[in-house]
């Protein structure tokens, strides 16, 4: 319940507990009401009411605060209508996986405490458009933020997956957090090899409890996408503007959330969506067609082993080489610098303020010589690093530092942890700038730019 | 009866949830965002889920954004601020005075909507007092409730499925007082509203002008229905919408026991709706006419029994009819229907016409019949809602549209107890015992020491427009800096302005500040009384001139001393003359003691 130990010591004694009517008086104030748990934020000192009228209240606890359970009155939890699916044979079948998140988060208006709504009957009963789509399989694995995430989920996702395909699912939605989908969407695009079926995470950016959520136009427009085209590849389905008009499909390792908490953050980095998705006319619109396609005759093979010792180190004008000496002491096997520009850190010592920066090299060329393989980025987030324009770039190329192209640094990461967790050493070196999953691209054109 | 207020005032202070502007119209639409909402699972209140979930996919919202009074959290795309400090110690304020219970944490909960008029379908609304009351000419009126909530969006208009807000109004914060049933009569009401909206005036921060103020009345009868009447804006005709309410129940009660008494105990008939647009193919009636033309079709309904009853005078203006055509306009998108107690040849029917509408609908000479021209589809369902609404009997609990004659026209059934759960994105605030303290020890003037204070200086009927006046402030603020006669600048804000608006005189450019240095000027000397009125113009034509220019524009500076004396002189010291010719530029008090020299 989260309150004071006075309050929940009380409660005790009175045998009150969260949903009981009660009375509560403050002097000659009378407050009826059922006992609302306390949420994380205020004073936990302040017991919560919900009057008749439906609203709570906070009242303060103190010795003159009189607290009775009112006998005979009890509120039952609120019953979800949900309808039991039919199976038709016509429809594809689609596998929805669940993993936590705004998407699937559904209220309880008596408590107002969220709790997950994810079985595919849940979720159909709550967006009966989508029995229309296709048949719906549901399964929640963890029900987490997505920040909380680790390694470890990528790769119990990726296994769910699999078994939903040996299974027979013709597509997968996976639900999840939108803080860190895209890291999601790149571990599971490396991970899942000879994919067979499309696999689309989908999350939303308001809550599934109000009628303005994006979540039932994300999984329509997704379960809609699978149901009827020929896509086979690892992406992200989200709004694509601040209107309900259309979703966009975006690839897994070219993909990142560019807004704190607009519908439309997931955006296309270096390259366009996959397709569009019109919510009126349900129109899919294909903008580039190198995707693989679907065949069930392929044979995923998962390879989701990892590295733990991987790191990812944004650098920044006076940054301290205690930053760098962390991953040369920890032992690090690889680590992902998020540079400036084209692909820099602070490394020339040219005056009595720059002493750290000659630091910075010595690191980093230790670093290498330590077998860590060391991956350039670019916070500029678009474009491509190139190292052979500036003096600072050469210096850092000639440590032994590798370019990591037109990666994101989010993606490069992720690829490094799993290169160094499934090939021996010189042969992940040797991936680190190929294209396994569409994180590298062989051009960039101007279409690429802040779609 | 039984009738209680609920009083909704916009607070002068920025937005409720974030930093935007709190103001209507005050700057241009800059884009437009469409739309959808859903009917949340669970979120059910009586209504079939289905039917719940079929209305809102149907229908489409635009959102219309400006640049000033708008910002990413209208649009639900940004998550709300903090509640407005500012605002809510406005309320704190009200309810002291409003001799209420403060809640010691206040917490913001969201009231879910479906008719698209929050972009995030819930309003946003929290209790900060509960037990207050206001003492009244007919005793104590209990005030249950004090929310501070956020203003909806502003319609804008509907076209195909399509309804369309702005969001400048969308989040302005709102002071909601509510009254509990005790109003005994319909001045009694008036008297309420008239209090509560002084009281609020006096806090200095609540918004003024049109549409500032909102008052909901809920009205009932015995043996009748608590009805809803939504958005009174004018106080002035309070009295007559509870009058006209109270009447209109009353008549719906009487009609119901005189069908009782023709049908027998039971109010049972069927309601065969049959298309009668082939008895109409030669029609002259440019009506009818024209629903055929445009694919349309004429269907009629016989009212057994209801001969006369559809005539029925409810309120002055209103017959049973008209309330029939209200509920087939609002639920089922026709023009309105046509019945046999309303002389048809205003619809061009003619007596023939209608005598063979009589034979194919069978009707004996007690019964009635009810038309309708439209697209098929429509006009078969408003015939189906005035079956409905003929067969329910007494009065139906509902919410209905106050209209601008002091009537009332049906809106939508009253709707069920509303969805509210915790809005988890804004904490709750914590109101502490010496927060209250200093709220407390500087509370501003009450409406009686108001009163008190103006009865010293003005007379009773000018003290008494003052009190009621949304001038009040700018009225205590001359005479409080200026040193000018009060009952000057009462006569100039309450009757000078108003006799100007009926010539026609645009005064709503009159801004406050020009107001103020009017009388700055005026005890300054710069011109005399009879003068104001031409400045007033003035200023309404060219509201951006200050007022000492217009005072020389118009050649109306006062003259006195010297000058006056040539004019005297120059007058043969008449002053009958004298004032004739510049009555707009002496002072008779002056000119009378130069003469009597």
């Amino acid at each position: 319940m989260a309150y004071s130990k006075e309050i929940e010591e009380l409660l005790k004694k009175l045998k009150i507990k969260v949903g009981d009517s009660i009375k509560v008086a403050r002097g000659s104030t009378v407050y009826e009401g059922l006992l609302m748990p306390r949420i994380e934020a205020g004073d936990v000192n302040c017991l919560v009411v919900k009057l008749d009228s439906g609203y709570n209240v906070g009242i303060e606890f103190s010795r003159e605060t009189k607290v009775e359970k009112q006998k005979g009155k009890k509120v039952e939890e609120e019953k979800f209508a949900v309808k039991k699916l039919e199976i038709d044979p016509k429809k594809p079948t689609i596998a929805v996986l669940a993993t936590g998140g705004t998407i699937v988060s559904r209220v309880d208006y008596k408590t107002g405490g969220a709790f997950p709504a994810f079985s595919a009957d849940d979720l159909a009963s709550a967006i009966p458009e989508l029995a229309g789509i296709a048949n719906l399989r549901g399964k929640l694995i963890r029900n987490m933020l997505s920040e909380d995430m680790v390694f470890e989920h990528y790769s119990l996702i990726a296994r769910e997956i699999e078994k939903e395909i040996k299974k027979g699912a013709d597509g997968i939605i996976v639900l999840h957090g939108t803080d860190t989908m895209h890291f999601t969407s790149a571990a599971l695009s490396f991970m899942l090899r000879e994919l067979p079926v499309p696999v689309i995470l989908v999350g939303a950016q308001r809550s599934s409890d109000r009628g303005s959520s994006d979540a039932a136009m994300n999984l329509i427009c997704a379960t809609h996408f699978i149901a009827n085209s020929d896509f086979a590849e690892v992406a992200v389905c989200m709004h694509g503007s601040e209107s309900d008009d259309y979703c966009v499909v975006l690839p897994g390792t070219k993909v990142r959330k560019m807004h704190t908490s607009r519908r439309d953050a997931f955006r296309a980095i270096n390259t366009l969506p996959w397709a569009r998705i019109d919510y009126a006319s349900r129109k899919i619109e294909f903008l580039r067609s190198s995707y693989a396609k679907k065949d069930k005759k392929k044979k995923l093979k998962v390879l989701d082993k990892t590295e733990k010792k991987v790191g990812l180190l944004k650098t920044y004008p006076g940054i301290d080489s205690a930053m760098f000496e962390f991953f040369l002491k920890e032992n690090y096997k690889g680590l992902v610098i998020e540079g400036t520009g084209l692909g820099h850190a602070p490394v020339t010592e040219l005056d009595e303020f720059t002493k750290e920066n000659a630091r910075n090299l010595a690191i980093l060329r230790k670093l290498v010589e330590k077998g860590c393989v060391v991956v350039m980025t670019s916070q500029c987030v678009y474009g491509r690093v190139n190292m052979n324009v500036y003096a600072n770039g050469r210096e850092i190329l000639r440590a032994g530092v590798i370019s990591g192209e037109d990666m994101l640094p989010e993606v490069a990461y992720l690829k490094l942890k799993w290169l160094l967790g499934n090939y021996a050493g010189e042969k992940a070196k040797e991936m680190v700038s190929q294209n396994i999953a569409g994180e590298i691209s062989e051009k960039r054109e101007s279409s690429g730019f802040l779609v | 009866m039984k009738c209680g207020i609920e009083i909704h005032q916009r607070l002068e202070t920025h937005k409720l949830f974030c930093n935007c502007k709190s103001s209507v119209g005050a700057d241009n639409k800059s884009s437009s965002i469409t739309r959808k909402q859903r009917a949340v699972a669970g979120e059910l209140g009586g209504i079939d889920p289905a039917a719940l979930h079929e209305f809102m996919r149907k229908r489409t919202f635009e959102y219309q954004t400006f640049p000033e009074s708008s910002c990413l959290v209208e649009i639900d795309e940004e998550p709300p601020h903090e509640l407005n400090a500012e605002a809510l110690a406005t309320v704190l304020q009200v309810c002291l005075m409003l001799n209420a219970r403060i809640v010691d944490e206040v917490h913001v909960m969201r009231k879910t909507v479906i008719d698209g008029s929050n972009t995030s379908g819930f309003q946003r609304t929290a209790i900060v007092g509960t037990s207050g009351y206001l003492e009244t000419s007919a005793g104590r009126v209990e005030i249950p409730t004090i929310c501070v909530e956020e203003e909806s969006s502003g319609i804008v208009g509907e076209e195909s499925g399509k309804i369309m807000y702005r969001l400048d109004r969308l989040g302005i914060p709102l002071i909601e007082i509510a009254t509990s049933p005790s109003i005994v009569s319909p001045e009694h009401a008036k008297e309420v509203a008239e209090k509560i909206g002084m009281l609020l005036r006096a806090t200095g921060k609540v918004q003024r002008g049109i549409g500032t103020i909102r008052q909901d009345l809920n009205v009932s009868v015995d043996g009748g229905a608590r009805v809803e009447l939504k958005g009174v804006q004018e106080l002035a005709l309070i009295s007559k919408y509870v009058h006209n309410e109270i009447e209109r129940q009353k008549k719906l009660i009487e009609i119901n026991q005189e069908l009782k008494k023709r049908f027998g105990e039971k109010l049972e008939f069927s309601g065969e709706i049959r298309d009668v647009s082939v008895l109409f193919k030669n029609t002259q009636s440019k009506m009818l006419k024209g629903a055929l033309d445009s694919k349309g079709a004429i269907f009629a309904m016989k009212l057994p029994n209801f001969l006369g009853l559809l005539g029925r005078e409810l309120y002055e203006n209103r017959r049973f009819g008209t309330e029939l055509s209200d509920y087939a306009k609002s639920i089922a998108g026709v023009r309105g229907i046509m019945h046999s107690d309303e002389n048809l040849e205003k619809y061009g029917i003619t007596s023939e016409e209608k005598e063979k509408l009589k034979v194919e609908l069978k009707v004996s000479p007690s019964d009635a019949f009810v038309v309708v021209a439209a697209e098929a589809e429509r006009a078969k369902k408003a015939l189906q809602v005035v079956y409905e609404r003929a067969k329910f009997g007494t009065v139906p609990k509902e919410t209905r549209k106050a209209l601008p004659d002091g009537g009332s026209a049906y809106m939508r059934p009253l709707p069920g107890s509303a969805r509210m759960y915790p809005e988890t994105d804004i904490p709750p605030v914590r109101v502490t015992a010496r927060v209250l303290e200093a709220f407390r020890k500087n509370l501003p003037e009450s409406p009686e020491q108001k009163k008190k204070k103006l009865e010293g200086v003005l007379n009773e009927e000018l003290s008494r427009k003052i009190m009621a006046s949304r001038s009040l402030l700018l009225f205590e603020k001359i005479i409080g800096r200026l040193k000018v006669d009060p009952s000057i600048v009462a006569v100039t804000l309450e009757e000078t302005l108003v006799s100007l608006k009926r010539e026609g005189v645009q005064i709503e450019n009159i801004k406050e500040e020009k107001l103020y240095s009017l009388f700055e000027c005026y005890a300054r000397g710069l011109f005399v009384k009879a003068a104001i009125p031409e400045i007033l113009k003035f200023i309404a034509k060219m509201p951006a001139v200050e007022v000492e220019s217009a005072i020389k524009e118009l050649n109306i500076g006062k003259i006195s001393g010297k000058e006056l004396k040539k004019i005297a002189d120059e007058e043969k010291k008449d002053m009958k003359g004298i004032m004739a010719k510049y009555r707009l530029r002496v002072d008779a008090g002056e000119v009378a003691k130069l003469l009597n020299k």
